[in-house]
């Protein structure tokens, strides 16, 4: 067992009594990922893992403050999702369009992972520009669930979740639009949280639709979802929708009691289509929930079945104008040598982007079109706001809403890459939270009797994902 | 309502996209069907509704009129493909 | 059969900051290519835009100076389309909520009348890169995106406009408001004011427009004014000749002194304008506006009348002061603790007007500060110099930028008022010309004038003219 199989929250003590030092993690996580490639189908989570560029980050972290013992992760290597910007680094968005490019700036979220003492440690496979929810729609190939390799692990992080599962990274940050953090999460058997919109800086995240972004950790465990998440959260007077609100110590919520708290059970999410097993699985996490104390209320969210229309709607309008700038001309890839412009464009991105981005590309530009903008985009725009108002009724109700987060588990590689319309529609227990700005996260809550995991979703209202620690914590340590 | 192929080769050149034959008639497919499904909007009453552009509601973000740092032309031309007298070359557009 | 000509005009004019719209790089005209960039104007993945609070507020200067309403809630939208100078392949800019909506300008009409330019909207947006084309024919375009991001008003009329020189008056006028209220320097040269017109010509009494013509990017008021000279020509001689006009955007070629056809209307741009997800809306509250509203300066049309009623100047020449705001700060800078403005004034429009337009260059340019004229001036009125000398030693100030005094001094300049000085020169004259002065005593009177620039040739020029006058007047008529 190598120092890549703890969590963040034993390294750091190891870190903080000089037993290892930052580079014996790096070490093996390299060994770790090394070894894995030589499996007979590895799992793919890495587009990039650059020792020396890991080396130098390392060495930068540990001379200048030269206080990495202060620091709240003490140097502890995160994988980074291959959408968020990391100087000197590629950052290819899972794109041929944007394979060759080296981006010449951080993040806020990593200037603040970098702060807090995290070293950035590789970028991982995704889903074209996020775009997909089975992380088979990368350039760099699929990803696979190292629960069962035969599986897709989820998406569009699904190098993250892949990697933490499999041990290849500790800790990853990864994000999510409509669900790309908690569904490879709750696939792969980990914990993941999307904070609220506005918690986490989106500067430096390669926007796919701008108004339901978010970046959130990936980990082992609620303690380092915690931890990871207080690092990267906080202020960003760069960008214009982050919340000017204090972050709390969410690792101090971490195994809190959570008997004042009422759960709340929507009977939108589970209804038909939920999987028997699944099912089942969720229900014992609810029964968990109940044993420790909480209050438990049956609640309605009536406008659920419109959030896929919606979301996809806005999401693809979003993603058609956010991706009109890949074209070759001030970075990224040439492809054609031409002395006509339009045949630049249209050469260049139609042999930069994949299918599936295409595909949203089109649906996004067909919506926004004149003559059909009122009928689509301003309709879900005002559908967007019902969904919303819904989640502000029941959080007068109750204080934490428990769903499952995807109503299959992992399914086969290849299954539904014919069939968009069916992919989109697995997406329905989590793109509501992303229309309505919400934080929520997914906590592994057993397995099925194919050893597959499944998650449970937890949403609080706005800015209280400490009330998601306390809760998925009793959750985690029920199931362990 | 579906969408017909006129207008995907119409929406395609907005977007900058070339389709082939085939991209052409699959995404006539998917995305009718896609756009089949979005109709469901159409059972809200929407009518007094207002639309949602931002989660949080915040108003008035700006920043103060400063001038910061720039990058070095330096980083500039590392990130062309094609680069000339500090200038990012394209294909003639006039 | 008569025509009607219809105009309307979108100005795009750069507001006045520091940094850009959406970011920290300088404004500055004329630094190297691309060293004013960053991951935000260069539309890097992942950069984020966010808005500079000195646009919004010479936003909302000009809306109030150009007798807008502001909006309280305004949105920045994404206007999509590809070209190489623009990095995200959306403009930001405002479509359905602008920030300034229904404005006027005033303009006197070629008949004398005040006439009222209803303006449309005023909003928001950042300016694209620019480009240069290779020389060689063929060769490559090169994009400098230096521009990129810098913040611009769109001001946009309704199609008031009936004839070229209204045209010309307006943008005038809108000019002289923005210069003023110091929302834009309206630099032409660097393309700091920029405009777009729409012309349609149809027949008198017709009620619906005719077919609009669009002439691009327009930095000079007088080449907007020939081009829309042109384009009634060539409108009227075509409908006249019964044909057909279709819809086109057109440039106006200097050289040929004619417009020449860009493209047809493109098949209906679609920009697909939807609300910023990366900007949050601008509320302004009525305190902002009442804020802004105290400071600001007086507006031209306010100022002409002061100084009508102030300084006692006629209406023309208040006009033409005030037609710069930089002139007319001069002029009030140089009359400070000065008892006789008119001739001040009088100066400015001819003398200073002169080297204006000799060397090309602005008033603020100009070797000869306010302080310095006034000082020229001091020297006339205490009678240290003439009026005729003073020409001498301002056209001496403006090349080498020494003060009066100084001139006076070391040219020796000084006005002669010594009567015994004069008095030699008065008999030397008299001596040399016997004849003159018997013809002046047998009546022929403009014989004194000759005498007078005798006495004034051989003092050249510093004698004092009324002593002169006197002295001379004295001794020939005893």
């Amino acid at each position: 067992m190598g120092l890549n199989d703890l969590s963040i929250e034993k390294l750091r003590d190891l870190l903080k009594k000089k037993e290892i030092s930052v580079m014996d993690i790096v070490r093996d996580i390299e060994a770790g990922i090394a070894q894995d490639d030589k499996h007979e189908l590895p799992l793919n989570a890495y587009i990039n893992f650059d020792i020396n560029r890991i080396k130098k980050e390392a060495g930068d972290l540990i001379g200048n403050s030269g206080k990495i013992e202060n620091t709240l992760l003490k140097g502890v290597p995160i994988a980074i999702k291959d959408l968020i910007n990391v100087i000197h680094t590629p950052t290819t968005c899972g794109s041929n369009i944007l394979k060759n490019y080296v981006s010449p700036y951080d993040a806020t979220a990593i200037t603040l992972l970098k702060k807090n003492g995290g070293v950035p440690s590789g970028k991982l496979n995704m889903d074209e520009f996020a775009m997909g929810s089975s992380n088979e729609n990368s350039y760099f190939g699929a990803v696979r669930n190292p629960h069962d390799r035969s599986k897709i692990p989820g998406g569009s992080s699904g190098g993250p979740a892949s990697a933490v599962a499999g041990n290849l990274a500790v800790a990853a940050l990864g994000t999510d639009t409509g669900g790309s953090i908690r569904q490879p999460a709750s696939m792969c058997g980990v914990f993941g949280i999307k904070p609220t919109y506005g918690r986490v800086s989106r500067y430096g995240l390669v926007a796919y639709a701008s108004s339901f972004d978010q970046i959130g950790p990936i980990t082992k465990t609620v303690m380092d979802g915690a931890l990871l998440l207080e690092a990267v959260s906080g202020y960003d007077p760069k960008d214009s929708t982050s919340a000017n609100v204090e972050t709390p110590v969410f690792s101090d919520y971490v195994g809190k009691s959570i008997g004042d708290l009422t759960i709340g059970i929507p009977d939108e999410y589970f209804g038909e289509g939920l999987d028997d097993e699944v099912r089942t699985i969720v229900e014992q996490g609810i029964s968990t929930l109940k044993e420790a104390g909480t209050g438990v209320k049956r609640i309605k969210l009536s406008y659920t079945k419109y959030a896929i229309a919606t979301y996809y709607i806005i999401a693809t309008a979003e993603a058609s104008s956010n991706l009109a700038r890949f074209d070759g001309i001030r970075y990224g890839t040439r492809y054609v040598k031409t002395e006509d412009l339009e045949t630049l464009y249209k050469e260049n991105r139609s042999i930069g982007f994949g299918d599936e981005v295409k595909r949203r590309i089109l649906l996004g530009t067909f919506t926004l079109s004149s003559g059909y903008y009122d009928a689509y985009y301003l309709k879900a725009q005002k559908a967007r706001t019902l969904i919303r108002e819904d989640f502000t009724q029941a959080f007068d109700e109750v204080d934490i809403i428990v769903t499952p987060v995807s109503p299959i588990p992992a399914w086969d590689l290849g299954q539904m890459v014919d069939d968009p319309l069916q992919m989109y529609l697995s997406d329905i227990y989590t793109v509501p939270v992303n229309l309505a700005g919400l934080p929520a996260a997914s906590v592994n809550c057993g397995k099925t009797s194919g050893g597959l995991p499944v998650g449970l979703q937890l949403i609080a209202n706005h800015f209280n994902e400490s009330d998601i620690f306390r809760t998925a914590s009793v959750v985690e340590g029920k199931v362990g | 309502m579906g969408i017909d192929k006129k207008t995907i080769k119409g929406i395609a050149n907005l977007a900058s996209l070339k389709l082939t034959p085939d991209e052409e008639k699959l995404m006539e497919d998917q995305l009718g069907r896609i756009l089949d499904y979005m109709d469901i909007l159409g059972e809200l009453n929407l009518t007094d509704v207002p639309p949602t552009s931002h989660t949080l509601g915040f108003t008035n973000v700006t920043r103060k009129d400063k001038e910061g740092k720039c990058f070095d032309v330096s980083v500039v031309a590392e990130l062309a493909p094609e680069w000339q007298d500090d200038h990012v070359v394209v294909p003639r557009v006039v | 059969m008569n025509y009607e000509t219809i105009i309307g005009l979108e100005i795009h004019v750069q507001l006045n900051t520091r940094s850009k719209t959406f970011c920290s790089c300088s404004t500055r005209y004329g630094e190297r290519p691309n060293s004013h960039t960053c991951p935000v104007c260069l539309g890097l993945p992942g950069a984020l835009p966010v808005l500079n609070e000195e646009v919004l507020r010479k936003g909302v200067t000009a809306g109030i100076a150009l007798g807008c309403d502001i909006a309280e809630n305004s949105v920045f939208a994404w206007k999509n389309y590809f070209y190489p100078d623009l990095p995200k392949a959306y403009q930001i800019s405002q479509f359905e909520f602008p920030l300034n909506k229904n404005g006027y300008v005033l303009i006197e009409d070629e008949n004398g009348r005040e006439k009222k330019i209803d303006l449309t909207r005023a909003h928001l947006e950042e300016d694209a890169g620019k480009l240069i084309h290779d020389e060689v024919p063929k060769g490559p375009s090169k994009v400098d995106y230096n521009r990129c991001g810098v913040p611009l008003l769109e001001i946009v009329t309704e199609p008031d406009i009936r004839t070229p020189e209204e045209a010309y008056r307006f943008l005038s006028a809108v000019k002289e408001i923005l210069q003023y209220t110091g929302v834009s320097e309206c630099n032409m040269e660097k393309g700091e004011l920029r405009v777009d017109v729409n012309i349609s010509i149809r027949q008198e009494g017709e009620e619906r427009f005719g077919v609009k013509q669009e002439i691009k990017n327009m930095n000079s008021f007088a080449n907007v004014k020939r081009a829309l000279e042109y384009e009634i020509k060539r409108q009227t001689k075509i409908l006249r000749s019964g044909g057909v006009l279709s819809q086109e955007t057109r440039l106006f070629n200097t050289n040929k002194n004619a417009t020449v056809s860009m493209r047809a209307k493109e098949e209906a741009h679609d920009y697909r304008y939807f609300p910023d997800p990366d900007l949050v809306p601008v509320v302004i509250k009525s305190d902002f506006i009442d804020e802004i509203r105290q400071k600001l300066p007086e507006l031209p049309e306010a100022r002409r009348a002061r100084f009508i009623a102030r300084y006692g100047l006629t209406a023309y020449d208040s006009e033409i002061l005030c037609s710069s705001y930089r002139i007319a700060n001069y002029f009030e800078e140089a009359c400070e603790n000065f008892s006789n403005p008119k001739k001040i004034a009088n100066w400015i429009l001819s003398e200073v007007m002169r080297v204006l337009k000799e060397e090309k260059i602005e008033i603020d340019q100009c070797k000869v500060t306010p302080q310095m004229l006034r000082e020229l001036f001091d020297l006339m009125e205490g009678g240290t110099i003439s009026g005729k000398i003073a020409k001498e030693v301002f056209d001496n100030m403006v090349s080498t930028g020494k003060s009066a005094a100084l001139i006076v001094e070391e040219k020796g300049l000084r006005q002669v008022s010594d009567r015994g000085e004069i008095d030699i020169v008065v008999n030397d004259v008299l001596i040399e010309n016997e004849k003159v002065v018997s013809d002046y005593r047998a009546g022929k009177k403009s014989a004194f004038g000759y005498l007078v620039g005798q006495v004034m040739k051989k003092t050249e020029g510093k004698a004092n003219p009324k002593l002169v006058n006197e002295m001379l007047k004295e001794k020939i008529e005893k």
